[in-house]
């Protein structure tokens, strides 16, 4: 195991904004908790009711079968074989996909499923009932996603979290990172940073992956991007880890290795996460990342630029 | 926890130092810097385990593709795609993980693991001793091919084992590249000895590494040739994943609409259960099945919720008025009374005496022939039964029918010839079952003296010892004909034979009717209370309900009939016990304590709307 952390990490005066963004999001996090249990309760059920998934899996075949252009992806084009062949367990794949699909979710009434016709009126009973509490959730009125596609979600989306562990992932690297960065680029400078580092990382999403009803949350864009501006400004110089190797104290301590090294295990993951992971399941938006990080850099490079341009002109 | 600078481990400058020496490529001051040490063990599985932390992000990057495609083969079971994504995962981490072993070891005689904890992996060619110069490609390439082995089998774990004062045991990726680890630091103050090379070790590590190969090659060899198996055979690998009905696979091998008919008619049959029915239903659901059969089956499936059953029947003939399933709607609407839903009158003419049963399919008559067993009008199902054609996956239920209808009709000759055929066909279990079921039927219908089934009895006891032992108990109810008749059997030769098959609380409850026909009565109360007392054991209520009766019947006194109506109202299920209420109601009557008698009748009716209309056997005064 091998964690940075840096000097000064828990003093609020040395990164005010990175400490008030984090702040902000645990409260909000907790709020949106509160307000929204009972609708993420009975959606959690829903998603793991394998009767309805099952259900929702026949008839998303059914659509898809009647529209193959709209779905090009061999993955669901497979399912959609496997699910005629009788396979429970695509059929729950894909029924939990179909939830990812707006055209679908938009079209329950009107399209002419063919079945049990007694469950699929029960099946849609019981979608609608879900659906508009759903919308309600922080999740998908916040989040990226086809339904919410607007400039306000671009920055929004940055402030909405899934889960604990979601948002404690986040915050830690914001933490070493802002604490590292704010000191020398200014809290204003952070602040504007963070936020257009999640627009970046709004756009590498919705070009790279594309949207769906399924909502892009989380500040990971916006993190990223804050390592890709460190790395291209402050790549040298040195920060501290804290390694873990074996149980014995000789084998756990301290060792200082420069930036670039935690911006090169980032940015390698994260492509290989982009690479490896098939976008119509969800999971981390690894494009986010990447667009936030791209974008991080490029704003590094202009500031880097601006300076150079600045000496020069003073010599 | 946070560690503070304070708290920075001592030897910190010294790590510090060398890593800044492994970057710059310097070698750290040291006053031991021209002596080599041997390394400890603990140092060197901690090099491996930071060369798996700088490894892993490089390997994921290398497999992303076939990762992603290995996953889309899992989620589509698409063997071939799994195949291919797994075998070049393995030669790209394979090659990736040489390629990083070899290069860093050529040019820094060293992996960054090993860089970071002041090892250096050294030639042992040179005559002489160690050569500290650079390792050749040759050695470097072999010793990572072999080192990824070694690693595999988590052999470099064991180096933690080992004694130190025995020397450097080398792996096989060592003794393969004639290489050794070296410190340039001591930790144990011990000066670095060349161990020589064991025959008996390396032959041991080649016998281990052979074996495991072996026998990884074998596994993966029956598991690629069970998924080619499968591979092609959708419906086998359904039935495995037990997406449908492995009962129902045993007769039908194709995903039709007969299928999902033969299921219904093994369900009618009693052969499957409600969770296979479901099953094969849903299967033909997705595969976009919608026709009348699937409603009918679907009504059989939330038979339980009175209301959604009768919707899916409803929607029966509305998708096809003369689809047989419609008909057989009607027909069953007919049986249970539901007359509303019936639209043609003259099907009243063909319930009890159906003249075109042949029209009907197998599940109707199968269902119809139980319908009329159970109202005992055993003739209408002899009628039902003879519409059914004989076939595999009937071969049971048909068997076990005959002999019993036979039976209730009392056509002899016939129930004698059919039971030899079923005799054959049968299990063990079943043909236990079907013998004593008869054997009691003929008992109770020639009690007083007559016995019919001595030969039969005789049957049950040959089928008995042959089938294994803890297979065979009795059925309740049968139990409870035997104990009931155990009047008609004078000396109770017949009970005592069949004693030994009976579950605890069968046998308990025959000990206390023995006792009541011996006089007894405080020893037959004592048997009744105890199998009455079992009921939280999860035993059959069939048991408790007669023990209880058999209680009440004994009780002569005002404290007896407390003590049972305690034990009553004490029990889990008020409801269950309300024919026994009246019972008991009777008895306080018939004991002249009118007072109590009526306390007791406003307690069950209060408790019960069933208890207004008492079942047979305890008749309201």
């Amino acid at each position: 195991m091998i964690i940075p952390i840096l000097s000064g990490i828990t003093q609020f005066k040395n990164a005010p904004v990175t400490w008030l963004i984090l702040l902000l999001q645990v409260v909000l996090f907790a709020a949106m908790e509160i307000r929204d249990r009972n609708a993420n309760e009975n959606m959690g059920d829903l998603y793991e009711d394998s009767v309805f998934l099952d259900q929702q899996g026949q008839y998303y075949s059914q659509f898809i079968l009647s529209q193959p252009h709209r779905y090009p992806s061999s993955l669901i084009q497979g399912l959609e074989k496997r699910v005629k062949e009788g396979s429970q367990e695509r059929s729950m794949y894909l029924g939990s996909l179909a939830f990812r699909d707006s055209e679908f979710l938009s079209q329950i009434d009107e399209f002419p499923f063919k079945g049990d016709q007694l469950a699929l009126s029960e099946w849609r009973s019981e979608l609608k009932k879900n659906l508009s509490p759903r919308r309600e959730v922080a999740a998908h009125q916040f989040g990226l996603s086809l339904e919410n596609e607007g400039v306000m979600s671009w920055f929004t989306y940055q402030f909405v979290h899934g889960s604990w562990l979601h948002l404690l992932s986040n915050m830690w690297f914001l933490l070493i990172i802002g604490c590292f960065l704010e000191p020398m680029i200014g809290g204003l400078a952070f602040g504007m940073l963070f936020l257009i580092c999640g627009v970046g990382g709004a756009i590498g999403y919705t070009l790279l992956t594309g949207l769906s009803a399924a909502p892009l949350i989380g500040a990971s864009g916006a993190v990223s991007g804050v390592i890709g501006f460190a790395s291209v400004l402050y790549g040298s110089r040195n920060a501290r880890f804290w390694y873990w190797v074996l149980p014995h104290v000789e084998y756990t301590g301290f060792v200082y290795l420069p930036f670039w090294v935690l911006c090169a295990f980032w940015l390698v993951s994260d492509l290989a996460g982009f690479w490896s992971s098939i976008s119509e399941f969800g999971g981390i938006a690894h494009s986010a990342h990447l667009g936030g990080f791209l974008v991080g850099c490029l704003a590094a490079a202009i500031l880097s630029a601006k300076r150079s341009l600045k000496s020069s002109y003073r010599l | 926890m946070v560690i503070g600078d304070d708290n920075i481990p001592e030897n910190y400058e010294r790590r510090r130092g060398v890593f800044e020496a492994a970057k710059t490529n310097v070698q750290p001051a040291d006053q031991d810097e021209n002596r080599l040490f041997e390394p400890s063990p603990w140092d060197r599985l901690a090099a491996n385990v930071l060369d798996l932390v700088v490894l892993w992000p490089i390997v994921a990057l290398v497999t992303a593709p076939f990762r992603r495609s290995w996953v889309e083969a899992q989620v589509l079971g698409a063997f071939q795609l799994l195949l291919y994504s797994f075998v070049l995962g393995v030669v790209v981490s394979f090659v990736s993980v040489l390629a990083y072993q070899t290069f860093l070891l050529k040019f820094f005689s060293a992996t960054p693991g090993k860089l970071l904890f002041n090892l250096r992996v050294v030639s042992d060619r040179r005559a002489g001793g160690l050569d500290p110069t650079r390792l050749s490609w040759e050695s470097c390439l072999l010793r990572a091919i072999f080192w990824i082995g070694d690693f595999l089998l988590v052999l470099p774990l064991f180096r933690i084992l080992r004694d130190p004062k025995k020397g450097q045991n080398r792996l096989l990726h060592e003794l393969v590249s004639q290489t050794f680890v070296v410190s340039k630091k001591s930790r144990h103050r011990l000066p670095f000895t060349l161990a020589p090379v064991e025959e008996s070790f390396f032959r041991t590590t080649s016998t281990i590494i052979l074996i495991f190969i072996a026998l990884m090659g074998a596994n993966g060899i029956v598991w690629l040739f069970s998924a080619w198996r499968n591979s092609g055979r959708s419906l086998d690998i359904l039935t495995e994943e037990n997406v449908v009905c492995a009962r129902v696979s045993e007769y039908f091998s194709k995903p039709d609409v007969v299928r999902l008919e033969g299921a219904l008619t093994l369900f009618a049959a009693g052969q499957i259960n409600k969770d296979c029915l479901e099953k094969e239903v849903r299967f033909q659901l997705r595969r976009g099945e919608e026709d009348a059969l699937v409603y009918l089956a679907m009504a059989f499936v939330y038979s339980a919720d009175e209301s959604k059953s009768d919707r899916y029947l409803e929607k029966v003939c509305e998708k096809n008025k003369a689809a047989p399933a419609c008909r057989f709607t009607e027909l069953i609407s007919a049986w249970s009374d539901k007359t509303s839903s019936i639209k043609d009158s003259s099907l009243d003419d063909k319930l009890d005496h159906p003249n075109d049963l042949k029209d009907f399919p197998d599940y109707a008559k199968v269902w119809g022939f139980r319908h009329f067993v159970s109202k005992n009008k055993a003739d209408v199902a002899l009628e039902f039964l003879s519409g059914i054609e004989s076939s595999p996956h009937l071969a049971a239920f048909l068997s076990d029918a005959w002999p019993r209808v036979y039976s209730k009709l009392g056509m002899l000759r016939e129930l004698s010839s059919s039971l030899k055929l079923s005799l054959s066909v049968l299990d063990s279990k079943a043909k236990i079952n079907l013998l004593s079921s008869l054997c009691f039927d003929r008992v109770e219908r020639g009690c007083r003296g007559q016995n019919f089934c001595q030969s039969l009895e005789d049957n049950v006891f040959q089928s008995a010892e042959q089938s294994v032992s803890s297979e065979f108990s009795v059925g309740a109810e049968t139990a409870i004909a035997l104990i009931r008749y155990s009047s008609c059997d004078p000396g109770h030769a017949r009970v005592t034979r069949w004693q030994d098959y009976l579950k605890p609380e069968a046998r308990g409850l025959l000990s206390g009717v023995l006792a009541r026909f011996e006089k007894n009565e405080e020893l037959a109360r004592e048997h009744f209370k105890r199998v009455s007392r079992m009921g939280r054991l999860g035993v059959d209520d069939l048991y408790l309900r007669e023990a209880e009766r058999q209680w009440i019947e004994l009780a002569h006194s005002q404290s007896q009939l407390d003590e049972i109506a305690e034990h009553l109202l004490k029990g889990p299920d008020f409801m269950k016990v309300s024919e026994l209420g009246w019972l008991l109601f009777k008895r306080y009557n018939t004991l002249g304590n009118s007072e109590r008698a009526q306390q007791w009748k406003d307690l069950l009716e209060s408790k019960s709307e069933i208890s207004r209309s008492p079942a047979s056997g305890a008749e309201e005064p």
